[in-house]
């Protein structure tokens, strides 16, 4: 399978992190929360989207709420294709650090 | 409380959005706001969901040219794959609709001319013209002299008028070392450069501050000095009525814009009249060629036109037998456009509304040919791409998409036949056109005209959008799947086509009767008799009348002039109008003033009566002869002896002329009233000379001035050159019309050669069956044609009345003498047609019915 880029990764790995409470308002949040940036919600969709398409994570929606103007949110979810491609993403990450000598900076 | 975020935002973002996500990040865009709104407040929140929205809209605009662009790259892909794959029908349809397109940017040209002219001059807005209303016979007629003291009048009695620019033209001899010019000077105020935008190319604003200084134009400053700056230079001016001065060049102004209405090549202070021209600037009886007025304000034009009465009274007081009515002021941005009213205007190109219609439709009816003939090829060879269009369907393209496709194709189509159009009036119709009338000098820059790219842009998407609509909702109107199962069937028998057919055989029809009856009356005007013998007659202008004298005993020696004349005035050269009473009624005659024999010398026949005779010494004080139209207008029953009165004196009529054409034949002949006048006056000498000799009488007689006059511009001409710039003209209107019927021939022909071309394709197999079963190839070329004939007998029912209609009514607007119309435009243009189309349709069913039908009816 083909690698999936740095955003899509993070925005898979944070659904699956969020298990059931994922939509595009908390996965900003996670993001914030792990990496300390601010994703606007367009640089979140965008990714989004595309592992939508690849078939990574499916949708499904809540009741409509009233500070969403009268919209549900609509809820991601990984699928088992997208629970291999994290299984992937993880051993190709473990197998990218391997072996790869301390920088240091890590409180041991 | 209120949880809803700013509506103007929230529209943004819902048009803004991508569709994809729209829905749950509109949502999270509100719930975020909401969020915000608890915790920092209703501004720090609607501010935030602005910056949301306003960061939306560029990569919106983005996403939708990337795609546009992408799209659009398919379209024309496919249309310039189309365009090649068809190169006979392209060639049919850019064509075409070049040669209409730049047609009709020779026609804006000349619109724009028409109606555009003057905008150049910075106070443009605040200029009037004035011009004097005078009633002759019931009938108000327009003139754009005025009273030579209106204008400082004016000035001096409305606080509203700025400033006021009289003009006054008049010729002088001009002399600079071994140049002696025969020029065309123009005295006006010293403000003359500041209420007109002619900038100075040498010299300032003040340049005609001085009495004897000139202001040369830049044309005039090239013949007499090259390149060189010639201010400060000393150059003669022989004025009229005057003996040489010394003048300085003080100024040469830029090449004058060619859509200035009015031209000048030397300029001098109005004052210098004084004494020479003009000897009271107060006197109202004297008028001046035109008085300019400008205001602060120009709505304030009405209060100056309403309180005039005092003027209209001092006026006519003075000047008995120009008795204004009214004034009237023209505004100097449609004085050109409306010249074609005025007598006597300042406007040196009038363009009359006949020649402007004829034009104008002329283009108009081009595009129209060249657009049906791009629908109706369009819709015939729909068929052939009835698989693309099912294909598009079933992939999910909806109508409107089609329908954009299609229109989009043919404006592509458009802009190479724009490209191709400009390019043909640039370097071919333009030019052709500035030849064909020597006073325009049409350029096609679009870049440097912003109304000619304006023209043009509408012009690509009337032709664009107008010709592709209806093909393109045709062609989309297919079922998907009857096309792609092979149901869908284009009707060989289509009424809009045929109707389009109709329209393009009348079109033509009635162009080419107006290229021939233009043609025809062109003969006619040059063969028409003028009325007296202009062949042998050799004309002098005069510098002073001692001359006359002079060159007249030494021309006596020549056998080959049989006789000699003066006069004051010329026929044919000048057109004075004079007011004459008679039976207590007032009427405006057309007056020559002329000397012994100068009838007899122009062989201007006498009907009734005497000449003048030189032993009557009463002929000069009060004799007259008249022309016919004198006769009959004035209702004289028994002419000779009648008295009439002009400027208050009696004068006898003596004999009666023949009527004759002093003007063109564009003018009516107007009553003709000869005084007669001696050798001291004389501005003229006419000889006649044996027939066959002119030219070499001419030579002699030039010999014999320069030998006489050295000092004096030689100016003789032959008297049946005087209308050439006319004959000219015609050549060119005669030229332009057979142009724009041989044209509108061949759009029509290529048209119906690419439709019976796509005909035939479609019917191959009917006719190769036809002809296994035994028919002939004249009974089946006989079936092809059949259906044409009848669009054709239909097409000439309508043509012929209008055209009938439309050009009777053009050469009345253009002449007032002229060819009756006859049977034979039409006749040939019905001949000309059917024998075009004929030839046309045959040549290709021919070369379709002479193949072998096998190859036709075998598969693979």
């Amino acid at each position: 399978m083909k690698l999936l880029s740095r955003a899509e990764e993070i925005v898979l790995v944070t659904i699956w992190k969020l298990q059931g409470n994922a939509y595009g308002i908390t996965i900003r949040e996670k993001i914030y929360e792990d990496t300390g940036q601010k994703w606007s919600i367009g640089a979140i969709y965008a990714p989004l989207h595309r592992i939508q398409k690849k078939g990574l994570v499916k949708t499904f929606e809540g009741n409509p709420i009233p500070e969403r103007g009268g919209r549900s949110k609509v809820y991601y979810e990984v699928t088992d294709k997208g629970k291999k491609a994290l299984a992937e993403i993880k051993s190709v990450n473990e197998s990218i650090w391997n072996e790869a000598p301390n920088l240091g900076t890590e409180r041991s | 409380m209120n949880n809803k975020p700013p509506k103007i935002a929230e529209w943004i973002l819902t048009k803004f959005t991508g569709s994809f996500v729209k829905y749950s990040a509109l949502g999270d865009f509100n719930e975020i706001y909401n969020e915000l709104l608890i915790e920092k407040g209703k501004l720090n929140a609607a501010l935030w969901y602005w910056l949301q929205a306003l960061k939306s809209i560029p990569s919106f605009f983005i996403d939708k040219t990337f795609w546009g662009i992408i799209m659009f790259s398919n379209y024309f892909k496919l249309t310039i794959r189309n365009l090649l794959k068809h190169k006979q029908t392209s060639f049919i349809n850019i064509f075409g609709l070049s040669v209409a397109i730049g047609i009709s940017i020779v026609s804006y040209l000349f619109y724009e001319f028409g109606y555009y002219r003057d905008s150049f001059h910075e106070n443009v807005d605040n200029i009037f013209v004035v011009e004097s209303v005078i009633e002759n016979k019931g009938e108000d007629r327009l003139w754009g002299t005025s009273p030579l003291p209106i204008g400082p009048a004016l000035k001096d009695n409305f606080a509203q008028i700025e400033s006021y620019v009289r003009i006054n033209r008049s010729r002088a001899v001009i002399r600079y070392q071994d140049n002696v010019f025969n020029e065309r000077i123009t005295f006006t105020d010293e403000n003359f450069f500041e209420m007109f935008t002619f900038p100075l190319h040498y010299g300032n604003k003040k340049a005609l501050s001085n009495n004897n200084n000139v202001v040369l134009s830049f044309e005039s400053a090239e013949k007499y000095f090259g390149k060189v700056n010639p201010v400060g230079k000393e150059i003669e001016i022989t004025l009229p009525g005057s003996s040489k001065e010394t003048f300085f060049v003080s100024g040469v102004t830029e090449k004058l814009p060619k859509n200035s209405s009015f031209i000048f090549d030397f300029v001098i202070n109005f004052n210098k009249q004084k004494d020479i021209l003009i000897n009271d600037f107060n006197d109202w009886k004297l008028t001046t060629n035109a008085t300019f007025i400008q205001l602060t304000n120009p709505a304030d034009i009405s209060t100056v036109s309403n309180n005039l009465d005092n003027f209209i009274a001092i006026q006519n007081s003075a000047n008995y037998e120009r008795q204004i009515k009214e004034f009237r002021f023209e505004h100097l941005s449609t004085m050109a456009q409306n010249s074609h009213k005025v007598r006597g205007s300042l406007v040196y190109v009038t363009i009359f509304p006949g020649q402007m219609l004829s034009l104008f439709f002329t283009g108009l009816f081009l595009l129209i040919l060249a657009c049906f003939n791009y629908m109706n090829i369009s819709i015939v060879s729909a068929t052939g791409r009835l698989k693309e269009i099912g294909v598009r369907k079933v992939l999910g393209g909806n109508r409107k998409n089609l329908i954009v496709q299609f229109i989009g194709e043919n404006l592509i189509i458009c802009f190479i036949a724009l490209f191709f159009g400009v390019l043909m009036s640039k370097y071919f119709f333009a030019p052709g056109f500035n030849s064909a009338f020597s006073v325009f000098n049409f350029e096609v820059n679009p870049f440097e005209n912003t109304n000619l790219l304006i023209f043009l842009v509408s012009l690509l998407l009337l032709v664009g959008i107008g010709s592709g609509l209806y093909p393109s909702i045709f062609i989309s109107s297919f079922k998907p799947v009857n096309i792609l199962k092979g149901k869908a069937r284009f009707k060989s028998k289509n009424r809009f086509t045929k109707s389009l057919l109709v329209v393009q055989f009348i079109i033509s029809m009635v162009l080419i009767v107006d290229g021939i009856v233009f043609v025809k009356n062109t003969e006619y005007q040059k063969s028409r008799d003028w009325g007296y013998n202009n062949e042998q007659a050799i004309v002098i202008p005069l510098e002073t009348p001692a001359q006359f004298n002079a060159i007249n005993d030494e021309l006596k020696t020549n056998l080959n002039i049989i006789g000699t004349a003066g006069s004051i005035s010329h026929v044919g050269r000048s057109k004075n109008l004079i007011s004459i009473e008679s039976n207590l009624d007032n009427y405006e005659v057309v007056n020559f003033t002329v000397g012994d024999n100068y009838l007899e010398t122009l062989g201007i026949k006498l009907l009734q009566g005497r000449p003048f005779q030189k032993e009557i010494q009463t002929d000069i004080e009060n004799s007259i002869i008249v022309n016919e139209t004198f006769v009959k207008i004035i209702g004289l029953k028994e002419p000779i002896g009648k008295r009439i009165l002009y400027d208050e004196k009696p004068y006898y009529i003596i004999g009666v002329v023949k009527d004759f054409h002093y003007a063109n034949f564009m003018n009516m002949i107007e009553p003709v009233v000869f005084f007669k006048t001696n050798e001291e006056n004389y501005n003229y000498l006419v000889v006649k000379a044996e027939a066959n000799t002119v030219n070499k009488t001419e030579e002699s007689i030039k010999a014999t001035w320069k030998k006489l006059f050295p000092d004096s511009p030689y100016k003789g001409y032959f008297q049946d050159s005087v209308f050439n710039g006319y004959k000219f003209a015609m050549d060119g209107v005669a030229t332009t019309s057979a142009f724009a019927a041989i044209i509108s021939l061949l759009i029509t022909c290529m048209g119906i050669f690419g439709l019976v071309t796509l005909n035939i394709q479609k019917r191959m197999k009917e006719m190769s069956i036809r002809k296994v079963l035994g028919a002939s190839s004249g009974s089946i070329m006989r079936l092809i044609n059949k259906e044409f004939i009848w669009i054709f007998i239909i097409s000439a029912f309508v043509a012929i009345p209008s055209a009938f209609f439309g050009v009777n009514l053009l050469l009345k607007s253009l002449w007032k003498y002229y060819e009756e119309l006859n049977y034979i435009p039409f006749v040939s243009s019905i001949i000309l047609v059917l024998i075009s189309a004929g030839i046309t349709i045959s040549i290709q069913v021919y070369k379709a019915v002479v193949r072998n039908p096998v190859e036709n009816l075998r598969y693979e």
